[in-house]
Formats: C-alpha cells, sequence, structure tokens
C-alpha cells in the first residue's frame, strides 16, 4: 500500500506557541479559580422558588448556614455548614456561641429587656425532608435571640436531581 | 540534562516547550474534569418576629389566611382556609416525578390567597393580608416553600408559621 508522503515543513520555519500558551495559561487560572475542591457545604436537593433572591451579604454581616438532608441511611440529619450531624439542643448551644461571638446586638424595640443577635441563619434543607425539621431551628433561633432567618431555595433547576438515584 | 537548545540558524538560544505544554494541557484537562459550576442560592426572607415574646404560640386576633398542610398517606393534602385544595393531576416538580405522587394543586391556593387579599380590610398593625402557614412535621419541606412562594409573589409580606407545643420534640 502506497503510504502518503509526509509533507516537510521548509527549514527555518517553526510554529509560534506563545499565543497558544497565553490562552492556555488563562484557561486554567480560569478554571483553578472557578474550581471549589473542597466541600464546604453539605449537598442538599434544595426546593425550587421562583421568588427566591440572590442577596449579596452586607459588609461585617455574618452569615451561618444550618443544613438539613439526609444521612447514607436516609435519615434526616441537621448540620452547620458540613460538620457533625447536630441535635436541636446542640444546635442550640452552637448557635447561642456563634452570637456570643459575633456580638453584634440589636436592641428589642418590643422588649427593651432582651437583645436581639445580628447573626443571620441560612436555613438550607432538602426538599424531600420532613418539614417539621423547620419548626424545630425556628425555636432554637428563637432561643438564641437570632431572628434573620432565611430560607434557601434556587430560582430554577436545570437539571433533574435524582437521575443518579434508583 | 538538556535544557535550551542552540539553533544554528538564527543564532539563537531557544527553550524547550514540549514538556511545559504537557504539563500545562494535563492541568487543563484536570480542572476542566473538575470543575463543578455552582448554581446561584436564593433565600426567602422568613424573619422571626420580635414581638413574640417568649410564647409561641400567641392566638392571633385580626383576620388571617390559613393554609395547611398534613400528610394523608403518602399524599399531602392541603386546606386554604376550610376548602380543600384538589390534587394537581400532574407531576409538576422533580420532587413527584421523583415520588410518583402528585401534590396539591398550587393554583388553586395561588388563587384562593389572591382572593382573600383583595377583600382583606386592612386593620390595626396589618396593612396586608397575614397568612398562616400551618403545616404538620411529615410534610416534605418542598410544599411548605411551595407555598411560602406564593405569598411572596402574590406580595404579601406577613407570613406566620403555626408551630406545635413543643417545637424541639
Amino acid at each position: 500500500m502506497a503510504r502518503k508522503k509526509q509533507k516537510k515543513m521548509p527549514e527555518g520555519v517553526e510554529m509560534d506557541m506563545t499565543p497558544m500558551i497565553d490562552i492556555v495559561f488563562l484557561l486554567i487560572v480560569f478554571f483553578m479559580v472557578v474550581t471549589e475542591l473542597t466541600v464546604q457545604q453539605a449537598v442538599v436537593v434544595l426546593p425550587v422558588a421562583s421568588e427566591s433572591r440572590v442577596e449579596e451579604p452586607q459588609a461585617g454581616s455574618r452569615i451561618l448556614f444550618v443544613n438539613v438532608s439526609f444521612d447514607k441511611n436516609g435519615k434526616e440529619m441537621m448540620q452547620l455548614l458540613n460538620g457533625a450531624p447536630l441535635t436541636a439542643d446542640r444546635l442550640l448551644v452552637e448557635l447561642k456561641a456563634e452570637a456570643q461571638a459575633y456580638g453584634v446586638w440589636e436592641d428589642n424595640p418590643y422588649n427593651p429587656e432582651t437583645r436581639l443577635s445580628g447573626l443571620e441563619v441560612t436555613i438550607r434543607c432538602d426538599q424531600g425532608v420532613g418539614a417539621g425539621v423547620i419548626h424545630k431551628i425556628f425555636a432554637v433561633c428563637k432561643d438564641a435571640a437570632i431572628y434573620k432567618v432565611r430560607c434557601a431555595a434556587i430560582g430554577e433547576r436545570f437539571e433533574d436531581p435524582y437521575s443518579d438515584q434508583p | 540534562m538538556r535544557r535550551k537548545k542552540f539553533n544554528r540558524d538564527t543564532g539563537k538560544i531557544e527553550a524547550d516547550m514540549t514538556s511545559m505544554i504537557d504539563v500545562v494541557f494535563l492541568l487543563l484537562i484536570f480542572f476542566m474534569l473538575a470543575t463543578k459550576f455552582k448554581m446561584p442560592e436564593g433565600t426567602l426572607r422568613t424573619f422571626l418576629p420580635k414581638n413574640r415574646g417568649d410564647s409561641n404560640s400567641r392566638p392571633m386576633m385580626s383576620e388571617t389566611c390559613r393554609v395547611t398542610l398534613m400528610m394523608q398517606g403518602n399524599s399531602v393534602v392541603a386546606y386554604a382556609d376550610q376548602a380543600l385544595v384538589p390534587t394537581s393531576g400532574l407531576l409538576d416538580s422533580d420532587f413527584e416525578a421523583y415520588t410518583g405522587v402528585p401534590g396539591p394543586d398550587l393554583d388553586f391556593i395561588q388563587d384562593h390567597i389572591l382572593l382573600r387579599k383583595n377583600t382583606f380590610v386592612p386593620l390595626g398593625d396589618n396593612p396586608t393580608l397575614p397568612v398562616v402557614i400551618d403545616f404538620a412535621e411529615n410534610v416534605p419541606y418542598k410544599y411548605v416553600i411551595d407555598v411560602l412562594n406564593i405569598v411572596y409573589k402574590l406580595e404579601l409580606d406577613q407570613v406566620r408559621f403555626a408551630m406545635p407545643e413543643n417545637p424541639y420534640e
């Protein structure tokens, strides 16, 4: 079988690799910046709510994330970020400690004897979890003098979150 | 180890870029495969009332609209005030498609709250219709957020959650 004759480049002609290397480095830097190598939040299938708003945190504010999801055995569990599973009582202790550490307090116009923490709590709860856990978290936040509570949701979902489940 | 080569034609010293490009491409492929773009997460504001004191369940005297969610078997049964909300004939969401159980008709709930909103007479410290969401503890969280979403869609900002006697249990 006749083989194709390889075209020979004229001697002394070289490809300039500089622009390609520039672009490749640019891509690497981009992917390095956007990649989250450490998991900072528990994996939660958030509910969809068209009215949910992405709010930029104000300067100096502190937001704590309480995640509610399922463990490996399908049991509901509460966590701060992706920490150890917590009971409601333990969550209360943790939130009180966080509120103390944050140290920002607001006067309560309805009850001058009490103060309210400036700490914010965002509940990231799996859409399949029993909603009773919300009662618990609200009660814990109330007892920890935290009133700024938000429920996380996504505006729109583009992929089926259960596609990899039987 | 050969690091630089001398080009006899041009008389310049050139670095061999091949190995660097190999590594750079390897890194590029790694980051391309490892990257997972994060969907922006929003929030629905559910600030707790400041004026409730120590009482979890203070009776409310003013007019309210109450949406009740409870479980019957695998299905969620909803009431908008006293009206039973019909079950949606479709598996509207990914959650319902996953469980295979349709939820309550959210349009019915929305129409009912809208009707109550339009006939609401502002009274005292309630300029807009207060909506109470009362749900059983085993109702999937999704449906609570669905109702909350409807309330915010109708621009009602007074939302209250009915609390059980002992929420810690």
